[in-house]
């Protein structure tokens, strides 16, 4: 594998660990006020 | 489908020998091979559990286990089967067949390759330890929350919770490492002239699979991380009692749990638009709208997940709201099943055993989808919520979808992993005894649960009791029937008339360029793809 290649694959596997781990911290806020709306909009 | 140019292939075949070869590989045809290892003695495990539940369900009353050690049992079931067996057998599949159908010499990222894989032993050590904590003094109660783990329940239980929950961040680390690698692999290494869009539909499951678990695992590791701080650090998430609410994790855990159900389908369905165009002699029926039919299905899978929660009591609008969207997903799926039968529409058709699976792949998994329709409309799923119906559902989904897949890709790929041909008198014999006990198993589940009987209960109703003996006698002859499917492996992997590269007559792709088996380094000058 080239050194260009190499240096491209970790970039990409980055910027998807980036996308992993913003879907981690937000995952507690973002449920926590999607799961306040719904129980204000008379849900449950 | 594409073709190449084959150019030199034969060099570079020096394998490391001894343990080194196995712990420090970077190597995706090992590394696949430990995933497949992996999981078939996980699949045992997973089926010593199932058998145990049947065999306390053979008769009324408690004969064998008590009910807390029952509903340990399924809890373990559900999880080794599903992150032990089923998602690493397709890992392994996906380790051995995506570098060598792209034209790829190997996975993006060679050494993350090694650490999903060891993550996973570790991970498997942590889940068993969660089931055998409770045998010893001070262990605390058993798991009997199921795979769901719903609070309170889950903040009740004792120590083993912790190592479940452990063993659940593990697990979740593997599979995004491994998905992550995936995403690369075919982002970055394919070989000149493979477009996007002549991938083979094995390698597009796979990246709608990977994006799937990068979207959805970290919800789960952020609830069961929550579930964690609640039992052991005074925060009140999910504990009523300090203003929390356990519906919340309930959204958590099925806003992972039901595309889950399409990351444990969607590889198995790749299988199948491998094998059916290979022994139907025809090429695939619309591969574009297949690509776009798993993109549809991976999409509107991400919104629809508390169809399983109808019972607590949601608002009408989000209610309806999630069966719309819910039954919106057959069309996809029906999409995908109607491919693979036009796919066999007037073909030369042959019946070698992966053929014999994706045909019953397809009756039984459609009879699971049309159970799962029946589960989406809102007031049918209100009286069927919570009994053996629901089992027979999803073991008809699961079973055939992905399990079956599995194997049928085994089948068709093990020749060419080997050199060596399997027995296809045995393996039919396999196919046979398989999928006949299957039925027996969970076809009469249906009616258990539309009479009333009720899902993880050690004990029942003795009008129950004869559908209950079918179920456990059928039980008891499926899981044997793997003892066979481990024979068959064994004696193709010790040998056997050897393979040819192209070992199926119909098959199309850059695997079949490749000698059987491929040399240790493959691909090390990249195809030319027309």
């Amino acid at each position: 594998m080239d050194e260009s290649l190499r240096r491209k694959n970790i970039r990409t596997a980055w910027i998807l660990a980036g996308v992993v781990l913003l879907i981690l911290v937000s995952a507690v806020p973002f449920w926590r006020g999607l799961f306040r709306l719904v129980t204000a909009a008379g849900g449950g | 489908m594409s073709t190449a140019t084959l150019t030199h292939e034969h060099d570079h075949d020096h394998a490391p020998t001894g343990w080194r070869r196995w712990l420090l590989s970077t190597n995706h045809k090992d590394i696949g091979t430990l995933y497949l290892i992996f999981a078939l003695i996980m699949l045992f495990l997973g089926g010593a559990s199932a058998m145990l539940i049947r065999a306390e369900l053979f008769m009324p009353g408690l004969q064998l286990l008590q009910p807390d050690l029952y509903n340990n049992l399924v809890t373990n079931h559900a999880l080794i089967m599903i992150f032990g067996a089923v998602m690493p057998a397709a890992a392994g599949l996906a380790n051995w067949m995506i570098p060598l159908m792209i034209g790829a010499p190997d996975m993006a990222l060679p050494r993350m390759n090694n650490l999903s894989f060891w993550i996973l032993p570790a991970a498997a050590v942590m889940l068993m330890l969660s089931f055998v904590v409770p045998f010893f003094p001070g262990g605390g109660s058993q798991i009997n929350t199921g795979w769901t783990l719903y609070p309170p329940l889950s903040l009740q239980v004792g120590m083993s919770m912790d190592f479940l929950i452990f063993a659940i961040h593990l697990l979740g680390i593997s599979s995004v490492l491994a998905s992550i690698n995936i995403i690369v692999t075919i982002f970055n290494m394919r070989a000149p002239g493979m477009a996007m869009m002549k991938m083979p539909i094995f390698v597009w499951t796979w990246l709608v699979t990977a994006f799937l678990l990068i979207l959805v695992v970290p919800v789960l590791a952020g609830g069961v991380t929550m579930l964690l701080f609640d039992r052991h650090f005074g925060t009140s998430f999910f504990n009523a009692a300090g203003g929390g609410d356990p519906v919340l994790f309930q959204h958590l855990f099925w806003f992972f749990g039901h595309p889950e159900v399409y990351i444990l389908i969607l590889p198995s369905m790749g299988v199948l638009a491998a094998i059916v165009p290979t022994f139907s002699r025809k090429p695939l029926f619309g591969y574009n709208s297949l690509v776009g039919a798993m993109i549809a299905i991976a999409t509107i899978g991400m919104v629809v997940w508390a169809h399983h929660q109808y019972t607590i009591g949601m608002s009408l609008g989000a209610v309806k709201y999630f069966m719309i969207g819910t039954i919106i997903i057959s069309i996809p799926v029906g999409l995908m099943i109607f491919n693979y039968i036009a796919t066999m529409w007037r073909g030369a058709m042959t019946f070698e055993t992966p053929m014999l699976f994706a045909v019953a792949i397809l009756l039984m998994f459609t009879f699971g989808g049309l159970t799962g329709v029946m589960l989406a409309v809102v007031p049918a799923d209100l009286q069927y919520q919570d009994s053996m119906f629901v089992v027979a559902h999803f073991h008809y989904v699961l079973l055939p979808g992905a399990v079956f897949g599995l194997f049928a890709g085994v089948f068709y790929w093990l020749p060419k992993w080997t050199g060596h041909m399997y027995d296809e008198k045995l393996a039919k014999i396999f196919f046979w005894v398989n999928v006949i006990s299957f039925n027996v198993t969970f076809f009469p589940q249906h009616f258990l649960g539309l009479a009333g009987m009720p899902r993880r209960i050690v004990d029942y109703n003795a009008m129950f009791t004869e559908f209950n003996v079918v179920s456990s006698l059928g039980a008891f002859v499926f899981g044997l029937s793997h003892l066979l499917l481990l024979y068959i492996i064994i004696k193709t992997v010790r040998g056997g008339r050897k393979a040819e590269a192209k070992v199926w007559e119909g098959a199309q792709g850059l695997e079949w360029q490749l000698p059987s088996p491929p040399p240790f380094h493959s691909w090390t000058t990249a195809p030319q793809v027309r």
